[in-house]
Formats: structure tokens, sequence, C-alpha cells
């Protein structure tokens, strides 16, 4: 199911939340878990039920792994515990999302012919198998306690961070399901979780899936790529996408700690303003938070982090960057993006000096880096990326640019377009550049603006910004009638 | 700053008044026909056949329908009203099949006593699947129930907010797209031999004749539910009518090997079609002077909607008179069909060379 779809909204939230609290008010707090851990299953084997076997093979896998330790005292059993556990779950996301993959570079490399069907990939499946890990290694190194079965799977399945993070810690989590605090249901924290969700649906709905148009017009065609795409056009719809993806992912994020704040939660924030970092080092604090956290303190504090000299740190950095971007996805695309960032981030630590002297120059130059990374990102291939980074930098001006405007097509300018296509044809074109150009406009302020719980907190709360929260609710709730997924769901 | 509390009351009314003036605008205007006609004076506009028809077999008035695809969009159903005595609903389906159009007939059975029922046959609809088609999983369900309860994605659409209904006021005021003129797309099309050719890329080879058997069974069961429609109705008078497709069409079923498969279909329907007492069948594929002459078309198919009068004239005239050179009785069958042999014969041996290079 989809936070912005019409069921999930009006249906299925407003239930899940009147039966949870419900039976909170029972003394036995178990029929409210298993209510929730119901609800959340229901929600993710929405669409294909079957994935349900997946995610509960892996999490009894993972609660029996943690079952062990309880059981094993040596170091020994433990460490083989620890292998078991880490197999599986790497196992699985390798058989899912890798392996196809892998076949077809062995194809590649040895000139074999085997075929395979394509495996589907589970919907977030590297989410709760990257939170599984993160539990087992905790469970190895006597940083967790042991669950229950049902609050372990309360944590793993609670709908609002499963299928897109963020990646929450059992630490973050469990604890809360105890609080006693959180069991009666509390207006205030209601408001706080609702006006959040708003804020993250109009980011999806209202300037993700509208900024997606022009790049899916431009990337869905090679066509477009390879004979319109100029200098301007190529800048301007890779500046787009790299907003449709930071409204997209930031938007869930937002629609996530909204849900688990009307349950009484609080999930870890994940993006800090990354836009406003001055350094590479410091947009991967603030972008993807809890995923930089994870490859920290899981992999790249391991590796020795930065105490072991120069080169290792560089190694260290690499191999995190290497991962991250092949948790991306499952193609050369996403590890090449990982390593441009891997590299970018060694090149900026090694050669301080190279820094540049206005803060405003170093954000502009940081964010462009980014933006330049998308093209990786977004192709669906190394040789249409390269493609489109040729045609970024090429003279050549094609008329593109004076159509891109066309590929927004709202149902909002519907009615002047026709008018102005009867009355004076010849200002159509320019009114759609206008409205582009309108919503770059508007996409620079919300990305140097305050993040959506400052605003809340600075203006949530006036009768305008109230009245602006229900427009943006309703805005947003009348742009479903076509429903679109989220960009990280594939990840 | 207003206290949590008060800002969350805030925000439900906000959102709850929002909301309501959503239904409220929606329900006044219905571009859909869901609920109502037109209100304030407005006139009933038909320019969306895929969320306009189903909504109005359901709450306009009419005791006829005019029945087909886009070959009957352009017919001025007005004129049948004032020959026929008559309120003719087009009832539209794009490319539509047999058993699409069928389910439409249906329902329009269920809310009016129909007199009678115009209706334009394509060839393609005797080949088409019979499962219905437009009520399925990718259509909105609200379109085709009464049912106020599954209309939230009517009420809460920005489609039908901000381009439905101020087509639908436009349409309105500027008299497009009304009285008998539903769904008519030919003003600002093109028509004439240039255009119409641009959509016909005359293959060089002709393929052998193709065997048509594994098609006999959809095409009869096809005709079965035509039967079976005009059996069970039989206080409404059917006129079938077959449209007129140009040369290239017909050049286009000799070079795919298809005519044999053709001309058993027109046996069949007519011999299905022809003893049924209130079905009167009018076929104007055989006249040489619309189909020969590309200036009546835009395409392979879409004549003028001078064509779509002189079909409906025809009609009229036989109503009026008893006599239309184009109507088909179990007398003129076989001359009729000769005709369109003979027809045939000349498009795919002299006709289509006037258009094209041999």
């Amino acid at each position: 199911m989809l936070f912005n779809s019409v069921i999930f909204i009006m249906v299925f939230l407003p239930l899940t939340l009147l039966g949870f609290f419900s039976l909170q008010q029972l003394k036995n707090p178990i029929y409210a878990k298993l209510f929730l851990t119901g609800a959340s299953l229901f929600f993710y084997g929405y669409y294909n039920p079957w994935y349900l076997l997946l995610l509960g093979g892996s999490l009894l896998c993972n609660h029996g792994c943690s079952k062990l330790f309880e059981l094993c005292k040596g170091q020994k059993s433990r460490r083989l515990v620890l292998i078991a556990g880490l197999f599986v779950n790497l196992g699985i996301l390798f058989y899912f999302k890798y392996f196809n993959f892998f076949i077809d570079n062995c194809n590649m490399l040895l000139h074999t012919d085997w075929n395979i069907e394509k495996i589907a990939l589970p919907l977030g499946i590297s989410f709760f198998t990257f939170q599984q890990i993160s539990y087992v290694v905790d469970r190895y190194r006597n940083d967790a306690p042991y669950y229950s079965l049902l609050d372990y799977a309360c944590f793993i399945t609670f709908f609002p961070q499963l299928i897109a993070g963020p990646i929450v810690l059992h630490s973050e989590f469990v604890p809360q399901l105890a609080a006693r605090k959180n069991r009666k249901p509390d207006a205030e924290k209601f408001f706080d979780g609702f006006s959040l969700f708003i804020l993250g649906l109009g980011k999806k709905v209202l300037l993700a899936d509208v900024l997606a148009r022009p790049v899916n017009a431009a990337f869905d065609d090679i066509n477009i790529i390879r004979y319109y795409i100029d200098f301007p056009t190529g800048w301007l719809i890779i500046l787009f996408y790299a907003f449709e993806l930071y409204f997209d992912f930031s938007g869930y994020c937002d629609m996530a700690r909204g849900i688990s704040k009307m349950f009484g939660f609080e999930l870890p924030i994940n993006f800090d303003s990354p836009f406003k970092s001055e350094t590479i080092t410091e947009f991967w604090r603030r972008w993807h938070i809890t995923l930089s956290r994870f490859l920290t303190t899981y992999i790249y504090i391991p590796l020795g982090g930065n105490r072991r000299g120069t080169a290792i740190r560089c190694r260290n950095t690499l191999i995190v960057f290497f991962i991250s971007g092949i948790w991306h996805g499952a193609s050369w695309n996403f590890i090449f993006w990982g390593l441009f960032h891997g590299f970018g981030m060694i090149t900026e630590n090694l050669f301080p000096k190279l820094r540049l002297p206005w803060a405003w120059l170093r954000k502009v130059v940081t964010f462009l880096f980014f933006t330049l990374s998308m093209v990786l990102f977004r192709s669906d291939s190394l040789q249409t990326a390269g493609l489109y980074l040729k045609r970024m930098f090429t003279a050549d001006i094609t008329p593109y640019l004076s159509r891109l405007g066309n590929s927004l097509q709202l149902p909002e300018t519907f009615a002047i377009t026709k008018l102005l296509q009867l009355k004076a044809p010849e200002l159509v074109e320019p009114f759609n550049l206008v409205v582009f150009a309108l919503l770059f406009i508007i996409s620079c302020i919300l990305i140097a603006g305050p993040k959506a719980e400052e605003w809340l907190c600075k203006k949530g709360r006036t009768r305008r910004g109230l009245f602006l929260l229900a427009t943006i609710f309703t805005w947003s709730l009348i742009s479903l009638s076509q429903v679109s997924t989220f960009l990280y769901f594939n990840f | 700053m207003l206290e949590k509390k008060k800002a969350l009351k805030y925000l439900t009314i906000f959102i709850a008044i929002q909301m309501l003036a959503l239904i409220l605008i929606v329900y006044l205007f219905d571009p859909f026909y869901q609920y109502h006609e037109p209100y304030f004076g407005l006139k009933t506009v038909l320019f969306d056949r895929e969320t306009q028809v189903a909504g109005s077999i359901r709450t306009l008035p009419y005791d006829s329908v005019l029945l087909g695809t886009s070959m009957m969009e352009n017919c001025d159903s007005s004129y049948l009203d004032a020959q026929f005595n008559c309120q003719t609903l087009k009832v539209i389906k794009g490319s539509g099949s047999n058993t699409d159009l069928l389910y439409y007939l249906e329902q329009a059975h269920t809310q009016q006593d129909l007199q009678y029922v115009f209706w334009g046959l394509d060839w393609h609809a005797l080949t088409s699947s019979t499962e219905v088609t437009v009520v399925s999983e990718y259509s909105p369900a609200y379109l085709f129930t009464a049912n106020p309860l599954d209309d939230f994605t009517y009420h809460f659409n920005k489609d039908v907010l901000f381009k439905k209904i101020p087509l639908f006021l436009a349409y309105s005021f500027a008299d497009i797209n009304t009285d008998g003129h539903g769904y008519d797309w030919s003003d600002g099309k093109e028509f004439g031999a240039a255009k119409a050719m641009q959509d016909y890329n005359k293959p060089t080879e002709v393929l052998p004749a193709q065997d048509y058997t594994a098609d006999i069974p959809l095409i009869q069961e096809n005709i079965s539910l035509i039967v079976e429609e005009i059996k069970s109705h039989p206080d409404t008078e059917y006129y079938i009518l077959f449209p007129p497709y140009s040369l290239m069409m017909w050049d286009n079923v000799y070079t795919s090997g298809n005519g044999d498969k053709y001309f058993y279909m027109l046996d069949e329907i007519m011999d299905a079609l022809l003893p049924l007492e209130n079905a009167k069948v009018y076929y104007f594929q055989a006249d040489r002077d619309i189909v020969c002459n590309l200036d009546n078309y835009m395409d392979k198919m879409h004549y003028t909607p001078a064509i779509n009068q002189l079909m409906l004239e025809s009609i009229a005239s036989d109503n009026l008179t008893g006599y239309s050179p184009y109507r088909v009785t179990t007398d003129n069958v076989d001359e009729i069909k000769q005709n369109m042999l003979e027809t045939y014969e000349y498009i795919i041996t002299e006709g289509i060379y006037e258009y094209y290079e041999k």
C-alpha cells in the first residue's frame, strides 16, 4: 500500500489508529501490539501477499539468531551464530536484489549464456534487511537485549518505516513500545504527526510527481537524449531530478515520521536540509542520515574507520560508498554513483586547502556535484549516462527548451493553456516555460528554506498556516487520482 | 500561535470545509452526469465519451440511442430526433468492441423503453473479443454505478475539477458538442485525399489469402450476441448501418489477404439480420461515389460529417417514403453483395491506382 493513496489516507490509517488506541486501553498491551503487527503485515502484503512469506521468514530467522545468542555463551558459538545470521540476511538480499545482476555480469565476462527468469524485487527488502543485520550484530556485541518475538515483529514490520525507511535501530523503537505514556492518544502528538504527514504528502504529490514529468519525458526516450538534450535542458532536467528525488524521499520520510508520531512513536530524522551542505562529507551527514549511520557503524568503523592512517581511511571510504552505491540498486550506474561520491569525499578530505572561500559558493558547488551524480543515478545504463553527460556539455542548442514546458501538462494550468491555444497560440510555449520556471523557483525556495518541522514550529499553528496545511492536504488528495510510487521503494 | 489541541481542531475544520466545497462543486456541475442533467441553464455537453457515456445513460432523458464507434460520432442526432420524433442519446465507444457497445445498450434498456436504436456496425466489431472491457480494473468504478458511496474519486479528482468542469462550462457557453453534436470531433480536422493518404502506405506485396477458420467461432459468437439483443427487445426498432470505409481500407484488406474473411462476415451477418422483423439494414460500403473519393476522408476509415448526414438522411427517407437505395432486404441482398464484390474488384484493380502508383 502507498502512503499517497486514497485507501491508505481515508481507510487504512484512520482504522489502524482507531484499532491501535482502542486496544491500548486494555491492561495487557499484547493485543495492541498484535493488532499493529497484523495491520503492518496487511499494509506490506496489500499488493503482493507472497512477499509476506519472505518478510516473515527473514524476521523469524533473525529472531532465531537473537534467541541463539541468548543460549550460546561461548565466543566461538556466538561468532558462528553471527556468521549464520549475516549469511541468511545477505543471502536473501543477494538472491532477490543482485542475482540477476550477477548472472548478467558473469555472462558478459565469461561469455556464457546462463538464462534465468527475472527475479522480482520485494518491496523494502534493503531496508528491513539492514535493520535486522544491525540487530543481529548488536546482539553479538551484547549491545542489544533479547526481545520477545512480538516486540521484535512489531519493530521490524512497523508499517511507516517498513518499505522505505528510515533505517530504525531497535534501541530507538522497542523501548517506545513499552512506554506507558504512549498508550493514550495524545492530541498534541497527533497534531505534530498529522501536520508533518501533510507536508510530506505535499512534497511527494504536489512537487516530486510534477517535477518527475519533464524528467521522465527525457529519460524514458533515448532519442530525446540523443537528439534533443543540450546544455540548458540537460542541466535543467537533471536539476529537476535532484529536486524530485529529494522531495520524493524526504516527503516519504516526513510522512513516515508523521504517521509514527500519530501512533505516539518517534522515528529518527533522515534528512536535515542536505542542499545546505558546504561539503560532500557534510552532505552525507544530512542526506539519508540513517543509511550513513548504518554504514558508518557497521562497516566503516569495524574496518578501522579513520584511525589507521590516510590510505586505510581512503580505502574504507571507498568501500562504504561502493556498498552505498550497490545498496541503491543492482547496476553499475549505482556503483559508479557511489564511487563518484566516495572519490569526491576523499579529495575533499585530502586537500582541505582546495576549500572555496565563500560559504554560498561551497554550497552551490556541493549541490552541483550531487546534481551531476544524478545523471548516473537516473540513467538506466552507463551508456545512457555517458550520452546524457556528453549532451549536457555540448555546444549545440536544440529547440527542446521551448518544448520542455509542454511536458508538465498540469491540470491546474489546463484552462489557461486551452484558452491560450484558442486566443493566442503563440503564447502557449512561453506560458509553459513560465510555469516551468515557477516550479524551479518554488523548489529552490523550499530547499533553501526551513525544514518541515521548523516551519511547523514557527508558522504551523497560526490560522493562516493551518489553512495552508488544510489546502495542501486537500490539493494532494485530489491529485491522487493518478497514483505514483516512491522512488526509494526500488532500493 | 494556537495551542496544539486547538490547532488540530482548526485544521480538521478547514479540511472538512474544503472537502465539502469540493463535493458540492462536483455535485452541482456533474460533468460526467452521475447525478443529474445540467443545472443553472447549462446545456448538455457530451465531449468525453470515456467518462460521460455511462452516466449519461443513467441520468439524461432519451427514448432512442445512436450507438457506435468514432464512425458514428459526427452524426447529428438532432436530425434523427426531428425525423423520427424521438429523443436520441449518443452512446459511443472509441474502437468499440461489439460486447462493449452491447453492454452500454443493455444499460440503456434498463433505464428507458427504447423506441429506436441507430446502430453503426463496424466490421472489426465482429472479430472483437466478447468480453466487456469498459468496466474493468482500469476504469473508475464510480462511472458505472449509481452508488454515491464509491464516488470519492469523482469528487476528489484534480482532472475533474481543473479540466472537465472548465471544459464543460466553456463548451456549454460556446455551444460546442451540444444538442445533436455530442462527441463530434470533426471541427478543425482536415479532410481530403492528401491528408487521408498519409494514413496508408500501400504495401508493395500482396499476401496470399489468409486462413480465417480460427476466427469463425468468434465471428459467430458476436453475430449471435447481436441477434439475441435485437430479438430480446421486440418493441425497439433497430436501424443497422454499415459505414462506408475508404478504398484504402479495402485495398488494405486485399493486400493483407483478408478479402475472403470480409465476404464471409458479410454473408453471415446479412443472413442473421435480414430475417429479424424489428431490424432494418443499410449498407453504404458499395457506394463507389463515396468510398472511391478520398476527398471524403481524413484517413483509411473516417469520413466527413457530410457522409454521416447522408447516412442519416438515407434511413430517414426510408422511414418517410419507404425507399432508400442503401436498404438491404431479403429481396436485394444478393444484388448488394454482388455490388460489393464488384466494387472491391474495382478498387483493387483500378480505384486504388487513381491515388497510388502501380
